[in-house]
């Protein structure tokens, strides 16, 4: 059966994943949303995943680049799946992702984060704020599981500052290749779209 | 830009943009206030729609693991096998990867047979289902069941093995369920001891043991001692395993017993559960009215 032109060029587009931005980001949040759920099962090895937040690292990726509402809405997105599928405190990984997001866009106006060696060094910053701000959010709406000290709370922190650190080293080239072109911001884009975005 | 009101226009973009996040900042604050306020931690449609959406991607990935978990086991078994000829150890490999694959078939088995005569034992219907997911975060101690409202899963049924009490239902979609397990550190169930029949509650505390709490220091502990379920929490029935005493550090008359337990089921690595119909409650305004007091009698 031949196939109409639209037709042929929207498999031609799904066959080689001639995907835009937005379909990618999309898929970026569910893959990771769905790793960190099932890596933790891995004989053995799993509860080292407890220690890694995928959606951070995808954050942190996109928001080196200087678009502070891009990067807001990533963190936010994915930070909100994050929280419907932990169904403790709606809004908490959200509030948490999205205001990292976008300082670090925000910041990368002015400094540049994007460099590989860069945006591995402001990784680790970024989980201890994210765990951090997360478990003070617990505290605060008491829902911080009973015993836990601020012991326990600096603990996840520097575990997850390691988790994170060692799974971008991973993670990151594999954002290039998938999302590295669509999400970087070329110099000559700034006259059309201020940096700000 | 012209559909924006006056006062935004003489903003600049960037301007524009904080105010949006802060806007959604505290959107998302609300949020919180709203879930923490409402307390149905469990059980709401955003939540739902995200689970039976994740579901099949979960479905999948656990059975690849699964498979390449086995396969891994047979590599590495495989490769201590000494044999001189090529040829022989070849169909060797074989064999051994088949004998793998048979006897991980046979435990499943097993397993499945021993979950089935729990659940002809239970006196309704019962779920067998599949554990897919974790939660991945280290503050909290869930996971993800591939059963679901549709197959007869409901919100609030207990979740056992064969070896011991796992949890229970905490949200519930059309195709997927997900269980609040005993470690949980905001989960809490009502045990008693089965040698002393002493009730205390049990709480979980985000690590492999839990903690056994309101037991007297007059009650004599041993470790060892198998801890169950006591029924009057309203959520598990009595008399469920729940795990064996593990450590006691004694009270006094005055002071109360410091008890860990460790689970009986293997929370770490849970697998098959079964889902057992919820506990009915009965509340007091369910209850058969007694029949309409007597008049006082009259002067």
């Amino acid at each position: 059966m031949r196939q109409s032109l639209p037709q042929r060029r929207s498999s031609a587009k799904l066959a080689s994943l001639d995907l835009g931005p937005a379909a990618r980001v999309t898929i970026a949040l569910f893959l990771m949303t769905a790793l960190q759920t099932i890596l933790v099962r891995l004989p053995r090895l799993g509860f080292l995943f407890e220690h890694v937040d995928f959606m951070l690292i995808l954050t942190v990726f996109v928001g080196v680049q200087p678009r502070a509402l891009r990067a807001a809405l990533v963190g936010m997105t994915g930070g909100l799946l994050q929280d419907f599928v932990l169904g403790v405190l709606y809004g908490a990984n959200g509030f948490v992702k999205m205001l990292i997001g976008y300082t670090l866009a925000a910041a990368s106006v002015k400094f540049s984060l994007d460099s590989k060696l860069t945006r591995l060094l402001v990784l680790p910053l970024a989980s201890v704020t994210n765990a951090g701000l997360f478990a003070f959010f617990l505290y605060f709406f008491s829902l911080l599981p009973p015993g836990t000290t601020f012991r326990d709370v600096v603990r996840v922190g520097m575990l997850s500052l390691l988790g994170n650190g060692l799974a971008g080293l991973a993670l990151f080239p594999l954002g290039d290749r998938w999302l590295g072109k669509w999400i970087s911001v070329r110099s000559n884009d700034e006259p059309i779209a201020p940096r700000a975005f | 830009m012209s559909s924006l009101p006056p006062p935004l226009q003489k903003l600049d973009p960037a301007r524009r943009v904080a105010l949006l996040v802060a806007g959604l900042l505290l959107a998302q604050f609300l949020l919180m206030s709203l879930h923490a306020r409402a307390r149905s931690l469990g059980q709401s449609l955003p939540r739902t729609a995200a689970l039976t959406a994740l579901q099949p991607l979960q479905k999948v990935a656990d059975v690849a693991v699964t498979t390449l978990v086995a396969a891994w086991s047979g590599y590495v078994d495989l490769r201590g096998v000494h044999i001189a000829n090529q040829r022989l150890r070849e169909e060797n490999d074989r064999l051994r990867l088949a004998l793998v694959e048979r006897e991980r078939e046979a435990l499943d088995g097993r397993r499945l047979r021993e979950l089935l005569a729990l659940r002809q034992a239970a006196p309704s219907p019962t779920v067998v289902a599949n554990v897919i997911a974790g939660d991945g975060v280290p503050w909290f101690r869930q996971v993800t069941l591939d059963k679901g409202a549709l197959d007869g899963v409901l919100l609030n049924a207990p979740v056992v093995t064969p070896q011991g009490v796992v949890g229970r239902v905490v949200a519930v979609g059309p195709t997927v369920a997900v269980v609040q397990t005993i470690a949980d550190g905001q989960a809490g169930l009502g045990a008693t001891l089965a040698v002393s029949r002493v009730n205390g509650e049990l709480r979980g505390q985000n690590q492999p043991l839990c903690r056994l709490d309101n037991i007297s220091g007059l009650t004599e502990v041993s470790e060892g001692e198998t801890v169950l379920t006591s029924g009057l929490d309203g959520v598990y029935p009595k008399g469920l395993i729940v795990g064996v005493v593990e450590t006691v550090e004694r009270g006094s008359g005055a002071g109360l017993h410091q008890i860990t337990v460790r689970p009986s089921a293997p929370l770490e690595r849970l697998e098959e559960v079964a889902v057992l119909p919820p506990t009915v409650r009965v509340t007091v305004s369910e209850l058969p009215r007694a029949s309409s007091p007597a008049k006082p009698p009259s002067k």
